[in-house]
């Protein structure tokens, strides 16, 4: 019969190493629990679950060739027009059509009030989707313009961001709730645009 | 129809990319086959992306891509063929466990999930507006992007002096979809996902030189919400995530390096760090501190010749980018003070103020979980391993691109932004570019087994 293998004492070398062990694995446990549990009320706390809804009321993305631009319209319309939101599912392609009719060779100017929150991104977003024309802003607020076309640009639209088109200039047609679009045949003065 | 397009561009990568990580690969590593499969992705996009910018100089349309498709199919068959020639030993994923049987349903899951909210997820602005919008007009103008949009002033928002990895991967997709899909293109950052799953698993094996996958290591990466949403993330299609995933795959190279000082290794750590500086500016910081950490261990084994052949790769690529960029007149961003002594002293006093913002984001849990309070004593679970060359490579991996983008901010001009909003804006994501060589090494810390520790 084989001997009973001999247990290391409490004051052995082995005892010390297996119980240092058991303090190391611990210690993981717990880190590993509350990496785990931190990370999973951080994620919770954004509620994805509001993503799942693709509707016109939804903050979730379609899987659509303008899912972005569209959802970034739809944010908009939230904020100023949000009875809108039913009519239109996908704001982009009014706007990207409605500039790419115009007569070639022009650029658009984005006329808006600078000191609204969404005035910064639907500037981008016309910008983005007007390419080969560039845009150029107005920005009729607290703030001058960024982005003055030089003398010689052509101008082929005028796109107005919730606010009327001007006097100066003839009436325009609404491509999206809150964007009216003024096509233009010759330059107009700089001063017309945030006229009233 | 389009999710099967779409599958097709990215099986044409995964065989160019495949190509490529079976060429490279030292002929004495024992591949594991998730590890190849990650590297598929990033070289498959490095591929993709610089072969679609140089031919666009002479192709476009359905020419461009079937060249750039014949050369990844040349690449997958050459890659193949080297791969048998050099007996190079493929290990193959085995749950050992019911253990591991539960890791990688849940990894699965994690990455369904994942998917998920990529398509759910509008793209963050940066997402579209600096990154994706190259790609529309690459659409819009076969496959190439127009010469006219780097010299835009127009569009001097959407930064055309940005390098073009990411970009020119997505248009390699809508010149297989036919067109541009905001929607459908978001499924590229899963892939970059997934390839970060996969060096998370096979790097830490490595590291603790277990042939068995660490399951643990890649589920942590679903705890760091900073990952997964807001800007920088996955799903926001910034180029954050995906640098940092090449950063992963670099680092790991850069850890066996340090631990092994083979030839081979630190090829490899020359190859995958050439991507970084075309994928985003930041990435040449990231690049320049592999090329310091690789120097370290280089000039100790007197490898000087080879850290040389390390530094090309990565050089050609910069040098490349930034003559191309002189050359075509692309507006350049004036974002920074001139880099002088006069500037760092005269902006010394934002130093409080930065390191006041970098403490609060490393404890900020909404960003990060527990992901750098956790670092620290995993850390310390390492430091008393045979893995002390590898963890302090990585460690220093973490810490000196951190240093070096603190430093940033001394020079960064305030004419249109508070330094505040800047940190705000930012940090978070240059923290985002490192972070995963510190999931990384929280998850070997945390997965040592009892067979394995003492």
């Amino acid at each position: 019969m084989n001997p009973e293998p001999e247990r290391p004492t409490t004051d052995s070398p082995e005892h010390d190493s297996r119980r240092r062990f058991d303090v190391a694995f611990v210690v993981r446990l717990i880190v590993l629990a509350a990496f785990i549990g931190l990370g999973t009320k951080a994620l919770l706390d954004q509620h994805l679950e509001v993503l799942a809804d693709t509707g016109p009321r939804g903050w979730g993305a379609a899987t659509t060739p303008q899912a972005t631009t569209d959802a970034y319209f739809r944010a908009m319309l939230r904020d100023h027009e949000p009875t809108a939101l039913e009519e239109l599912r996908q704001p982009t392609e009014p706007l990207r059509a409605a500039i790419a009719a115009l007569p070639a060779h022009g650029d658009l100017i984005f006329v808006g009030p600078e000191e609204d929150s969404s005035y910064v991104l639907t500037y981008l977003v016309t910008g983005y989707l007007a390419w080969p024309r560039s845009v150029y802003e107005a920005g009729c607020g607290r703030l001058p313009g960024q982005l003055v076309p030089p003398p010689s640009t052509r101008i082929a639209g005028i796109i107005y961001y919730l606010r009327p088109p001007p006097a100066c200039l003839p009436p325009g047609r609404r491509v999206i709730p809150q964007t009216i679009l003024v096509p233009v045949s010759e330059n107009v003065s700089w001063d017309c645009y945030c006229s009233r | 129809m389009g999710l099967l397009l779409f599958a097709l561009a990215s099986l044409l990568l995964l065989i160019g990319g495949g190509g490529v990580a079976g060429l490279i690969v030292p002929r004495d590593h024992r591949l594991h086959a998730l590890e190849w499969l990650s590297l598929a992705i990033l070289c498959g996009a490095g591929v993709v992306s610089m072969s679609s910018f140089l031919l666009g100089w002479l192709v476009s349309g359905t020419a461009l891509r079937m060249i750039v498709t014949l050369i990844c199919l040349l690449l997958g068959a050459a890659g193949i063929r080297h791969w048998r020639r050099a007996g190079i030993e493929m290990i193959w994923p085995k749950p050992a466990s019911v253990g591991d049987c539960v890791l990688l349903c849940l990894l699965m899951l994690q990455i369904g999930l994942m998917v998920w909210l990529s398509l759910r997820f509008p793209m963050a602005w940066d997402g579209l507006l600096n990154w994706e919008i190259k790609a529309r007009l690459a659409s819009l103008n076969g496959g190439v992007i127009p010469t006219a949009y780097f010299q835009s002033k127009s569009l001097f928002w959407s930064h055309p002096e940005y390098p073009l990895l990411v970009p020119l991967t997505e248009a390699w997709v809508y010149s297989w979809l036919g067109g541009y899909h905001q929607g459908l293109v978001k499924l590229v950052f899963p892939l970059f996902y997934f390839a970060a799953l996969g060096l998370l698993a096979t790097g830490s094996a490595r590291i603790v030189k277990e042939q068995r996958t660490a399951w643990l290591p890649p589920l942590l990466l679903f705890f760091i919400p900073l990952a997964l949403t807001r800007g920088g993330s996955v799903t926001s299609g910034y180029v954050d995530f995906p640098l940092a995933v090449y950063y992963l795959a670099a680092a790991i190279w850069l850890a066996e390096y340090w631990q092994t000082a083979s030839p081979g290794a630190l090829r490899m750590l020359g190859i995958i760090g050439a991507m970084l500086p075309w994928l985003k500016q930041e990435g040449t910081i990231l690049w320049g501190c592999l090329v310091i950490l690789a120097a370290i261990k280089a000039v100790r084994q007197r490898q000087l010749l080879r850290l040389w052949g390390m530094v090309l790769p990565g050089a050609c690529v910069l040098i490349g980018w930034m003559l191309f960029i002189r050359f075509i007149r692309a507006p350049l961003g004036q974002d920074y003070m001139p880099l002088t002594m006069a500037t760092l002293k005269s902006n010394a006093g934002r130093i409080p103020l930065i390191l006041r913002t970098l403490l609060t984001e490393l404890v900020n849990w909404r960003n990060w979980g527990l992901l750098w309070p956790a670092l620290l004593p995993a850390l310390s679970l390492l430091g008393k391993r045979e893995q002390r060359e590898p963890t302090a490579a990585l460690f220093l991996a973490i810490a000196l691109p951190l240093v070096l983008f603190l430093e940033i901010y001394l020079f960064i001009g305030t004419s249109n932004k508070s330094l505040e909003n800047h940190l705000d804006a930012s940090l978070p994501r240059l923290m985002l570019q490192v972070s995963l060589v510190a999931v990384l090494l929280t998850g070997v810390a945390l997965s040592i087994r009892r067979d394995s520790a003492g």
